[in-house]
């Protein structure tokens, strides 16, 4: 965290900085509003925000109204500074969007003990937003739970019928089948009568229609082709049977207590929900080891595995490997995923996990699947650790504690 | 002045209190000058601008019988009432100065 001392008296503003580097905080100096603004726009690290009131450019109280109207991810903390004779301003201030004021350097003990309150709230502010980050996760997996189950339900029943009427016109295709080889042997027997004149001229006449109308339906083909369409439409429907399946293992609906899982069966149906999303520009190749059961919170690691998944299919352009191994070791659960992606440059890898940190296109990210995953593992007190080469890939290490 | 009773009040070593009595002192050299100027020239705005400078400058480092005079000042020229403040910059100035050599001779 950084505290950022915006002052244009270069006197009053290194007093400020001394004091408050002396109390061991990092501290950045800016000489009018407008300088500020634009620090603050660039280091999202600047948590805390001292500020003159009178300043050319952009005046204290202008500049903590631009801090508030630009609404940033996280909190800023904005204490005034005022003179002695000046605390009716401050209260416009405090109207502004200021959090606190505080008489100019009279009382350094003041100062501390307010930039100590300002990291409380920053910490309560972010905890909030964290919590409510959280729940409003938890409770879309929720709703797609409810809704898996409902969809479940609602396709399971035609599904079921579709199936079983498959087989049944499979039975009938059978009997129909061998009904027409014997028709067609009465033909070539009655064909041949017809050569010795033994038949009525309107029989031969019949014969030559019903030739005509076989070779212009293709019969033989349609016999052969009939079996290939059934087949494809009882794959069809065990693969939505499947998919269904998959959704209620992936989404777990109603499962908020930790229960003992399949950790292997977790990461398959999460493959198969997000199969759509991978399946254009990446190969996935799975190594399952044997695992124990673990205790955990399905439902949440499904979430992990996902969010992993599809960042992996993001990173890679054209075409890449998404590999996943799981192993045991000793009383942990391993699971390794690799992608051949772009990988993550040194200068940010010690961000990804951090809330809202994002390197992807306005609009396609928003810096919270990471740090879901960080939360998610930390609460289930394993460990995610990441490695990753810029141009060759980048490796998630997760640990899971089987107990 | 007592540099060590400034440092004690800001919570600050003795050498911080000298690195920020030569950026005081500095300043002040500069804005006193632009204040005479202002003054001479009438111009109300400048006058008040400067003493506020000096008056934040003052009152941060806690140099507090400066830090009244700037006031005084400051408050004249918030409202346009420059007449007779060459006065009282005189007393700043005096001031001033024997905040100076009394720095030179510590130094």
């Amino acid at each position: 965290m950084k505290i950022l001392v915006v002052e244009d008296n270069p006197v009053a503003q290194k007093v400020v900085i001394k004091i408050i580097q002396k109390a061991g905080y990092n501290v950045l100096g800016a000489s009018d509003g407008l300088q500020a603004l634009n620090m603050i726009e660039k280091d999202n690290d600047i948590k805390i925000v001292l500020t003159d009131w009178m300043m050319p450019e952009i005046d204290g109280p202008t500049m903590c109204r631009k801090i508030r109207e630009a609404q940033y991810d996280y909190y800023i903390y904005l204490i005034l500074l005022t003179a002695k004779d000046s605390k009716e301003d401050a209260l416009k201030g405090l109207e502004a969007g200021a959090d606190d004021y505080i008489v100019k350097s009279s009382d350094p003990e003041g100062l501390k003990a307010r930039l100590r309150v300002g990291e409380r709230i920053i910490q309560l502010e972010d905890q909030y937003k964290k919590a409510n980050i959280q729940l409003f996760h938890s409770e879309k997996m929720a709703s797609i739970g409810q809704l898996a189950a409902g969809v479940a339900h609602e396709i399971n029943n035609p599904t079921g019928f579709i199936s079983s009427n498959l087989k049944t016109l499979t039975d009938y295709q059978s009997d129909i089948k061998d009904i027409l080889l014997q028709y067609r042997a009465l033909m070539a027997e009655l064909s041949d009568l017809v050569a010795n004149n033994k038949l009525p001229s309107s029989i031969a006449s019949r014969l030559v229609q019903i030739r005509d109308l076989e070779e212009n339906a293709d019969i033989d083909f349609i016999l052969d082709d009939i079996m290939e369409l059934i087949g494809d439409c009882k794959e069809g429907s065990d693969r939505i049977k499947k998919i269904v399946i998959d959704l209620k293992d992936f989404a777990h609906p109603g499962e908020e207590k930790k229960q003992l899982a399949n950790i292997n069966e977790g990461i398959e149906s999460t493959l198969n929900v997000i199969n759509n999303e991978l399946k254009y520009n990446t190969t996935v190749k799975k190594e399952y080891g044997e695992l124990p059961l673990v205790m955990c919170y399905p439902q949440q690691l499904n979430q992990v595995f996902m969010n992993l998944f599809i960042n992996a299919s993001h990173a890679i352009d054209d075409h890449g490997e998404l590999s996943i191994i799981t192993q045991a070791d000793h009383d942990f659960a391993k699971i390794i995923i690799s992608d051949t992606g772009c990988g993550i440059p040194q200068d940010v890898i010690s961000r990804i996990f951090d809330p809202f940190f994002t390197t992807k296109e306005v609009g396609k990210g928003t810096g919270l699947g990471l740090n879901i995953a960080f939360n998610i593992i930390s609460q289930h007190d394993g460990t995610i650790n990441v490695e990753s080469e810029v141009g060759k890939g980048t490796t998630f290490i997760i640990n899971l504690p089987v107990k | 002045m007592e540099i060590t009773i400034l440092a004690e009040n800001l919570g600050l070593d003795v050498e911080d209190i000298v690195e920020l009595l030569e950026l005081y002192i500095e300043n002040v050299a500069l804005d006193l000058s632009e204040l005479d100027a202002a003054l001479k020239a009438g111009n109300a705005a400048e006058a008040h601008k400067r003493s506020h400078s000096i008056k934040g400058a003052s009152g941060n480092l806690g140099l507090n019988d400066l830090y009244e005079i700037a006031c005084k000042i400051d408050n004249k020229a918030r409202i346009n009432e420059i007449q007779g403040l060459d006065y009282m910059v005189q007393d700043f100035r005096e001031k001033y100065d024997g905040l100076v050599n009394e720095f030179k001779n510590i130094a």
